[in-house]
């Protein structure tokens, strides 16, 4: 069907009067995670009569749910023109808008009038390739819903296709919105080869790794890093935890490489995360000294920029370059027959529960020795241990019934939560402290200073009340239910796995 | 958002032509724009081609009805049209059981601030409460009136009634409309036009008359004709001395 073939089946309704048609030329901007994409959405920047204008989508329908006309570039989301900031800056958070399909074409438009000669409905349709039927896109008249509503009924009935103009843009490039996430998703199966399923996720954190260099090189936004540092330590992680699923000197050498990049990559991260919780911070000082922390923010700004050249310097690297191509070569051979370590031979699901079974009980080891008086740094460890557990666990989940190991990867990242907010809060202080230090040798101001002061005050207050809810979220994860649930999934009758 | 209220005592002024081709221009010119007929005879709905609707009584008297959900697209991107059976049916029974009825227009047209940049409002004649509420909501009024003596006489009466009421700032400017070079007393006023009128006379041209034969706006039938001409030319002049007055 052609849409001169629709616009004659809609004639015995309306009146149908084509009016000239127009070019379209613009981009579909999303986050690099594809925010708006995966909440339905769309968001169009094209210039119509010399103007810019925005225009958010419902992305299945194509129907507008906001206009507006800027000239800005999209961006963060506190640069974005109103109502776009309100509406997209909860979604986005802390990622940049970023230019992601550019579409250019023509559009027929048709008014379909009413017996009074009035206009009820807009039209916009295109012509598909593969003799599909045409596209169409119902622009409903404010106070004329009704008749809408009559027109999709019709369209249906016809089998015209109401298609996202988004997807069909981004297939014609060969590509599928929602391509990047960083989180995992695997399909593993469990009697695929330890080694060869190992492999298998690790490529995939590489690819992540990848993804993410450019974003980190040009600062885009923070979460490039963040996705990427993510990446570095579920490797590590796989790669100490299957370690002998890989022939041992292959293991140390690419464990020490990934442990470099961790390290190099670190100082840049926490400037992101002061600088991410800067407004939170400053929130919770009196109004009085809120403006005494702008030389802070400099302060944070800067060092942020020179670390991030620093890291781009590293990520431009031949240590760099070459530990990836490296890699990549050792993560797509084939396993050598000759030299097998001991477990690639077994079945994944083997490893993964054994492994599993063998982190929780750490976990649990380490979370029953710590009682109101330990040190910090026993929280640290078994947080690091709870880590490790959930990367396993996510890494293996598809081996395990959803409903059951979704459950438990739940409980463990609440319980991980109320660690990390913890050593965090720890960990800010302490940096605050030795910042504020060298502020005062740089001769920051008093007001400034007795701000930042306080700022410490307020972090370390708040981590003790944190230490006070361990014990109960610690009840939580090791609760009955969760034990049995662990031992049922995961302990295996088999004890040789080595590891 | 600027509302401009279109108004005179005296009917038949070629008040709906000013409001509905005034809307019309400055949609077109990208504005996001509303023309509320306020006039029960329904002249700028009649010109859109909306037919009024018939709500049951009960539904009505409670005033159910925002204004939001009333208003319909017309033919013409941009502009926007809130129907007279709309006004008649919630703005007479609402200026009664009100507290301060005069400011009862302003408040029906605050939810609509974010949603238009210009909202034309086509009054009815005479003075009564639905014109005090004009008077409050306005931002600027727009006074077409005949070069005659007595319709110079009705804007005295206009500018009197205001003088009297707490209206701030709000510009009052008068539009000769209608007028005719044939005529020796149009002739007069136009030479000797009143305060603050707009250079722009709107001449007494046919082309006013067909847009009821045609249902649209004089510049989409006869673009190139007086009419449509001085319609642009006044709309470039409004706009104008509305940057200038409102700031």
């Amino acid at each position: 069907m052609t849409p001169d073939d629709l616009i004659r089946t809609l004639a015995e309704r309306w009146a149908v009067q084509e009016v000239p048609g127009r070019k379209v030329e613009g981009v579909y901007f999303d986050t690099f995670d594809w925010r708006l994409y995966r909440e339905g959405l769309a968001l169009f920047v094209g210039r119509e009569g010399g103007e810019q204008v925005w225009s958010l989508m419902e992305r299945q329908s194509g129907r507008i749910l906001a206009v507006c006309r800027n000239d800005g570039e999209p961006g963060m989301a506190s640069s974005l023109p109103e109502p776009m900031g309100s509406r997209l800056g909860p979604l986005m958070e802390m990622r940049r808008l970023l230019p992601q399909v550019p579409v250019a074409g023509d559009l027929r438009l048709f008014s379909l009038l009413n017996e009074d000669g009035k206009t009820v409905l807009r039209l916009e349709c295109q012509e598909s390739p593969a003799n599909l039927p045409p596209l169409v896109r119902i622009l409903p008249l404010r106070g004329y819903e009704d008749e809408a509503l009559a027109l999709e009924q019709r369209l249906r009935e016809e089998g015209a296709r109401e298609v996202c103009p988004l997807d069909e843009a981004l297939a014609a490039l060969g590509r599928r919105g929602g391509d990047y996430s960083s989180k995992l998703n695997f399909a593993l199966q469990p009697h695929e080869r330890a080694d060869l399923a190992a492999k298998h996720i690790l490529l995939h954190l590489l690819g992540t790794i990848e993804a993410n260099v450019e974003g980190v090189c040009n600062d885009t936004d923070s979460e490039f890093l963040h996705d990427l540092r993510v990446a570095v330590r579920r490797t590590r992680s796989a790669l100490t935890q299957m370690k002998a699923v890989f022939e041992a000197g292959a293991v140390e050498r690419y464990k020490a490489e990934f442990a470099w990049l961790g390290q190099v990559t670190g100082p840049a991260r926490d400037w992101d995360v002061f600088l991410l919780k800067f407004e939170d911070y400053s929130a919770n000082l009196p109004s009085g000294f809120r403006e005494a922390l702008a030389p802070f923010h400099r302060y944070l700004e800067q060092h942020q920029a020179s670390d991030y050249r620093l890291l781009a310097d590293h990520l431009r690297s031949g240590r760099f370059r070459s530990l990836l191509q490296e890699w990549r070569g050792f993560l797509e051979s084939q396993p050598s027959a000759a030299t097998t370590p001991a477990n690639a031979g077994l079945s994944v699901k083997e490893v993964a529960s054994a492994r599993i079974h063998k982190m929780y009980r750490r976990v649990m080891r380490e979370g029953r020795a710590i009682g109101d008086e330990s040190p910090a740094a026993e929280l640290h460890e078994l947080r690091k241990s709870c880590k490790k557990l959930r990367y396993l666990m996510e890494f293996f989940q598809s081996l395990y019934p959803a409903g059951r190991i979704g459950g438990l990867i739940k409980a463990l990242k609440t319980l991980l939560d109320k660690l990390g907010d913890h050593q965090d809060l720890q960990v800010q202080a302490g940096k605050l402290e030795a910042m504020a230090g060298e502020m005062r040798r740089s001769r920051a101001g008093t007001q400034t200073l007795l701000a930042m002061g306080m700022l410490i005050g307020e972090l370390s207050q708040r981590q003790r009340a944190e230490r006070v809810h361990f014990s109960a979220a610690f009840a939580q994860f090791s609760q009955e239910r969760n034990r049995e649930l662990f031992r049922e999934l995961f302990r295996s009758n088999k004890e040789e796995v080595s590891g | 958002m600027t509302i401009i209220g279109v108004y005179n005592i005296k009917g038949g002024v070629g008040k709906t032509a000013t409001a509905v081709n005034l809307s019309y221009l400055s949609a077109k010119a990208g504005l996001r724009t509303l023309l509320w007929d306020l006039d029960p005879q329904g002249a700028s709905t009649f010109y859109f081609r909306v037919k009024p609707k018939i709500k049951g009584p009960k539904k009505l008297a409670r005033g159910e009805r925002d204004a939001g959900e009333a208003i319909k697209a017309t033919d013409y991107e941009g502009l926007d049209l809130l129907p007279a059976d709309f006004s008649f049916r919630n703005l007479d029974l609402l200026l009664e059981d009100q507290k301060k009825p005069a400011g009862r227009l302003r408040k029906l047209i605050k939810p609509l601030e974010d949603e238009y940049d210009r909202i034309y409002l086509d009054c009815p004649p005479s003075i009564s409460l639905v014109s005090e509420n004009v008077f409050l909501a306005s931002s600027a009024l727009v006074v077409p009136i005949i070069p005659t003596t007595l319709s110079l006489r009705t804007l005295g009466q206009i500018t009197e009634f205001l003088a009297g009421r707490e209206l701030g700032e709000m510009p009052v400017w008068p539009l000769l409309s209608m007028a005719d070079r044939r005529k020796r007393m149009h002739m007069a006023v136009l030479e000797h036009p009143p305060a603050n009128a707009f250079e722009t006379v709107i001449p007494y041209a046919s082309d006013v008359e067909r847009m009821g034969e045609y249902l649209q706006p004089v510049a989409e039938f006869s673009a190139a004709g007086p009419a449509a001409q001085a319609y642009q030319a006044l709309w470039q002049e409004l706009e104008h001395r509305l940057a200038l007055a409102i700031t």
